[in-house]
């Protein structure tokens, strides 16, 4: 395998990260917020 | 009926969001970076043009704003010395995530590559974008990805085989 493949290959193999839960519940809750004041502006 | 919905996308590319500017900023703590980068989707929702996909969109805000956050507060030199300079491997990304020795080095070398470098690594090797939805997050042609991409693989090539590793060529 070419070195061009190999490291691409190695790249996509690297930790995929993601909030946690409660941290995206309490975006989400916020978002739904500001969602609001916007429509009621 | 609304067309878009910000909580859908929320739900569908907050993980792309929040991947990018993990590897983007060097740091997990990014959850306000997040939610800005939602609440000025938010507010320029009406703005969005279909031609682009709302994750190329959503992550092209993020890049923005991390960029202009951290030139406003005079924090830019932080970051572009993070972003520039060979970095112990004290970061957070290694300390709580990285665990194996050859995802240690590989993400030694690619914090190590200059801003172009590293920002076309992130989306297009680690995210999996392709060279035309990177091109649309960079603002550049697609023959400029490929080549900055290709000639990012050779830096962190030359890196990796100066700690022993051995790639075909």
């Amino acid at each position: 395998m070419k070195y061009e493949e190999q490291i691409h290959k190695e790249l996509s193999n690297l930790p995929k990260y993601s909030l946690e839960d409660k941290q995206k519940q309490r975006i989400m809750m916020n978002l739904i917020d500001k969602k609001h004041y916007k429509k009621k502006k | 009926m609304e067309k878009h919905s910000i909580e859908n996308w929320f739900q569908d590319f907050e993980s792309d969001v929040t991947n990018f500017l993990v590897y983007f900023t060097g740091t997990v703590e990014v959850e306000d970076l997040v939610q800005d980068t939602f609440y000025i989707a938010l507010q320029k929702l009406s703005k969005y043009k279909e031609d682009s996909h709302p994750k190329t969109w959503l992550i092209a805000i993020a890049r923005n704003l991390v960029i202009d956050r951290y030139r406003r507060n005079q924090v830019w030199e932080r970051i572009k010395y993070y972003l520039t300079t060979e970095q112990s491997l004290k970061n957070d990304i290694e300390n709580s995530l990285i665990k194996s020795f050859e995802y240690s080095l590989l993400s030694k070398a690619i914090q190590q590559l200059s801003p172009p470098y590293k920002e076309v690594v992130i989306l297009r090797g680690i995210m999996e974008m392709s060279p035309k939805e990177v091109s649309t997050v960079l603002r550049c042609s697609q023959n400029k990805v490929n080549v900055i991409y290709h000639r990012a693989l050779k830096k962190i090539k030359v890196k990796l085989e100066a700690e022993g590793f051995h790639y075909e060529v």
